[in-house]
Order: structure tokens, then sequence, then C-alpha cells
């Protein structure tokens, strides 16, 4: 045989909005909320509920996609995925992303936004396949926000779902340092391989 | 070998798009994975194509060394101040400097000719989740029991293994390798991190971030993450030869060639890359069946010969034109075919022109993967037009008994 005996560990979800990569021009710090009653204790409720349905719906489009619970957790972390089709309506059943822990709202170039958020196996806060935070949170700090969340530690949906849990506290994400500068010229040009 | 036209599998739109592939269809609505034709290859033909690949892999890496040794750079139109990071890197080529993976382009009829190598993409090869996953579920959906000339995933998994041997820090997950691209950049984030996936599954750690936002510490000379962490290991969907003229292209130079930081694909690899170095493998080795007329100078080519110029570091078929030549190297009259872009500034090569596969008014070029200096894959680009360009139409293959 001349084939791969299997291929795709990884279905690809793709599609990664990207919220810091513009150096000193992008935002530099997002408030992380577990859930929209954390939320609500900062912001006004309507904005908080908005946010909500808006990175749900980013995270239903933009979630990083794995052909199987192992090959998730690989990436995401033990007990860090579910199902693709809970919640969603749609699916084989056999896809599995990473269980959402949060959303933001914050600032950027093209106005506000709101973004799901998980971590990885490092303990980085994630947005769709992009690493937004500058330092892993400790395991036991992620833990408290999954709690928090109602997202894997839910039997029935594991999705975050208002409601569901409201211990968690917002947390934050920065970035900072000298840019290297790299990416301009394909930038320019619209870059697409060979 | 034969292009059979097939009907396309019901709603092969949503299956691409679960498979994570939802490239499938241009921003025009013209679809760029095109399953209502396929090529059938008997094996032996396959075996000509692979045999070919790692025959004409083998000039290639000689011809690299040529450069190296001699100092070529200006010849394959690259700086001679990155020499030291290309230097530094081809001692280590077997090793810690160890290339990842490329992709030939070859043109073949199967009429009985060998098939001839046009170009070697061998930094930022394009259509590699097309070749690896999405022609690979085409065939297990249709033909299950077919085979594909495809170990491309585990060719590649067992290159970041060999990785991984290289660098113990990396075995022991103390070192990650971070994978960078543009952002937002869907193709390019999506192929990284299928990359990435295979690294993972090879037992690294692995870091995805836009490689925008890489940093560069001028106490400690080292490139940063967006954690302000350093990079030890970048494999980077991005051009090498972009990157060094870049803000910081001399320090990542120097830091490469310190070994600092290790790249994927290594800097001995821009040489690699560059179409110039079709013309030293034709110098280097004349009248190769596998090869065609390659050169810097278009004067060399007989009086009536049609010949292909590009950029020497072209990519996507973007400024390539083939034209007839006159005795003095002059186009006669007006190109056959050309495209238009960005390349025009390092210097052109010119090169023989030989048709491509055709059927039905459908030009194909064999995109060879190897991996390291193994074939290990087809990915087949087709066109109306003679130059494949970055929406050439991708078709699926298998191999078959007629």
């Amino acid at each position: 045989m001349k084939r791969s005996r299997t291929v795709a560990a990884l279905l690809l979800g793709g599609i990664s909005p990207l919220l810091f990569a513009c150096g000193e021009d992008g935002p530099e710090e997002a408030t992380v909320y577990p859930s929209v009653e954390a939320c609500t204790a900062e912001k006004p409720a309507s904005d908080c509920a908005e946010a909500f349905t808006a990175a749900r719906q980013e995270h239903l489009a933009g979630a990083p996609r794995f052909a199987s619970r192992e090959a998730c957790e690989a990436e995401m972390g033990d007990g860090a995925c579910t199902p693709a089709n809970e919640g969603m309506g749609s699916g084989t059943g056999s896809i599995f992303v990473p269980a959402l822990v949060g959303f933001m709202i914050g600032r950027s170039l093209t106005g506000g936004y709101a973004q799901p958020v998980y971590f990885d196996r490092q303990g980085y806060a994630r947005s769709g396949n992009t690493r937004i935070a500058e330092t892993p949170l400790p395991p036991q700090r992620r833990d408290e926000i999954r709690q928090g969340s109602g997202g894997v530690s839910s039997s029935s949906g594991s999705y975050y779902r208002p409601g569901s849990g409201n211990s968690g506290k917002s947390f934050t994400v920065t970035t900072s340092g000298r840019s290297a500068g790299f990416g301009s010229t394909g930038s320019s040009r619209g870059f697409s391989g060979s | 070998m034969e292009r059979v036209r097939t009907a396309p599998r019901p709603q092969w739109q949503a299956k691409l798009d679960e498979i994570g592939f939802p490239f499938h269809t241009d921003a025009d609505g013209t679809a760029y994975w095109d399953e209502s034709a396929y090529w059938r290859f008997s094996l032996a033909e396959i075996e000509t194509l692979e045999e070919a690949a790692e025959e004409v892999y083998r000039l290639c890496e000689k011809a690299v060394g040529h450069v190296v040794t001699r100092g070529l750079y200006e010849a394959v139109g690259l700086p001679r101040w990155a020499a030291p990071a290309i230097e530094a890197s081809w001692k280590e080529r077997d090793g810690r400097d160890m290339a990842l993976y490329a992709r030939f382009d070859f043109a073949w009829d199967g009429k009985g000719g060998p098939p001839k190598a046009l170009e070697l993409n061998a930094e930022t090869p394009t259509s590699l989740y097309e070749t690896a996953v999405a022609q690979w579920c085409w065939l297990q959906d249709v033909h299950p029991d077919a085979d594909q000339f495809n170990s491309l995933e585990e060719a590649l998994v067992e290159r970041w293994q060999a990785r991984m041997q290289a660098f113990p820090a990396l075995a022991s997950q103390a070192e990650a390798v971070h994978f960078a691209c543009l952002m937002p950049h869907p193709e390019d984030e999506a192929t990284i991190a299928y990359l990435q996936t295979l690294a993972l599954r090879a037992g690294m750690t692995t870091k995805a971030m836009p490689i925008q936002a890489i940093r560069y510490d001028d106490a400690s000379g080292c490139f940063l993450d967006d954690a302000g962490l350093p990079i030890r290991q970048l494999m980077k969907l991005y051009p090498w030869d972009w990157m060094i003229r870049e803000e910081t292209g001399r320090e990542l130079v120097t830091a490469a060639a310190q070994g600092r930081i290790r790249m994927i694909e290594p800097a001995w690899k821009m040489v690699m890359a560059s179409k110039g170095l079709f013309a030293l493998l034709w110098e280097l080795n004349p009248g190769h069946p596998n090869l065609l007329q390659t050169s810097l100078d278009r004067t060399g080519f007989p009086a009536g010969a049609t010949v292909v110029a590009k950029p020497l570091l072209g990519r996507e078929g973007s400024n390539v034109s083939i034209a007839t030549l006159d005795a003095a190297g002059l186009p006669i009259g007006q190109p056959i075919a050309q495209t238009e872009g960005p390349y025009v500034d390092e210097g052109w090569v010119y090169q023989s022109f030989t048709p491509l596969a055709e059927a039905d008014g459908n030009h194909a070029v064999f995109g060879v993967w190897m991996a390291g200096g193994k074939p290990c894959g087809l990915g087949i680009r087709e066109d109306r037009a003679l130059i494949t360009g970055n929406t050439s139409r991708f078709v699926p293959h298998m191999i078959a008994p007629p």
C-alpha cells in the first residue's frame, strides 16, 4: 500500500479571528468572563448576554475540531473536551471540540468583539486556534474557572450555559514586547505559499 | 495514466467541510477542489514518478552543496549576508537542521518520455491538507479498496519523530516547537494546525501563533513568543527570503547561525527553494532525462525554442510567461501565456517549455511530496490555462489497474 493507514487526527475548525496579532495597534488586554453572571458584575446585563451569544456562535463555528476525544485532550488537556454535536444539533458524533470555559468582551480596531475562550494543555487561554494569553494559568485556577463556567463539569451539556454555576470570577490576559516585524512582506502581497 | 470523469459524491462540499476543509470553493464560486474527475495511474507509473523525484531531490541537495561551498548566493537571488545561517544549517542538515518537506512539480504525459521536474517548492509548499487528508478521505469514500500514492501524513509524523531524536529537550517536552504563519489567514492557519497535530502525535509540545506576533529581545538575542517565552524551534509557513529582509531579518540570520533558534525549514532550504537552483541543476547535470534546459540567461536556447520565464523567487505561478524566442533570446510576437504578480525584482530563470499531461482541455501538473529526501505522496493541480496558479483546481487520484 502506498497510502497512509489513517489520517486526520485533527479535523480543522480552521478559522480563528485574530485578537492580538497587530502589536501595538491591537488590543492589549481583555477580560474573560466564565459566566454571564460574572460579566454582569462589571458590565450592563444586555451587553453581557449579547456578547455571550456572539461568543457561543463563534465557538460553534470556529472551535478547533478533533477526530477523537484522545486527539482533543492531547492538545487541550485531560477532561477539557466535549463532543461537537452536543448542543450543536448536527454532526456525526465522532468530532470533539474543547469545552468553552468563558468569553471575552474587548475592544479592537474594528469595534467591539466577543470571543469564546478555552484553555490548552499548557494552560494558555485560547480562542479558536489562536493563543491569546501571555502566560499560562496554573492548573488549579483553570479548574476553578472551568467549574465556574459549568463547562466540562456538567454532565448533561458540556457547553457553557448561562446560569449554570456562576462562582467563576473574571480574569485578564495581556501581551507586550518589541515586535520582530515579521509578516510585513506577506501582508502586503497576500501570501499563499507555492 | 488516464483522467476519468466521474460524478462527485453527493454533498461533497459538506463532506469536505466536515473533515476540516472548507476551502473547496473559491470566492468567485468556482470549485477549487474538483472531484468531477480523478487521475488513475498504474503502480508502474507511480513508481516512475517516485524514482524521478528521489533522483532529482538528490541532485538538488548536491546543487545546494555546490552553492554553499562556492558561495554562489547571487546565482540563486539571495544576499551574501544570509550565508552564515545557510552554511551553519547546511552542516547540520542530517541532524538538527534536517528538512521537513517539499513538493516537486512534475510535467509528464506518461507516453514514453520520462517525467520532467519543473521546480521544487522547498519551503512553503501548498496543498498539504488536500493531498494528505482530503483526497485520502475521498478515496476512502468512493474506492476504499483502491490505493493512492499518499503516505504523506505518516511520513511527516516520522519526520517529527526524527526531529525529537535530534533534540532531547523536545523529546522530554522541556522545549516546544512554535508554529507561525500570517494571521488572519484561514488556509495557512489550517495548514499549520495540521502540521502541529502531526507534531503533537509524534509526542511534541507545540504552540501556534501569528508570525506578526513574534518578538525580539535585544538583550538576550532571543526571539520570543506572544507569552514572552523564548522560541527555540520555529516552524514558519512563511518564506525565509522575506523574513531576512524584514525588520529583524539580520538578527534572525545571526540567531540561526549560532543555533539559538532552529528553523523549520532550516536556512539552507532558501537555497533549495530558489528557482535559480534549477539553472544550476542543468549546468551540473546537462541532458539529465528528468530535467529541462534551464538558465539564468535566455540567449542560450535554440532559435524558435518555446521557453518559460519565471521569477527567481516567485510563488503561486505569478509573473510567469511562456514565449517563443528568436536566436537573440528575444520573444517572437506575443507571449503564448502569461500571468501577473508582484515578483519582478530579483531576476528571472528561463526553462524549456514542456507540455503537462492534458485531457479534455485540462492541463495537470503532478506535485510529488517529499518528506526529507523520500517521496511520499502525489497532489494534482489542473487548469484550463497552461500556467498553474493558486486558483488551479485540485483533482484527486488513485492507483488502480485500467
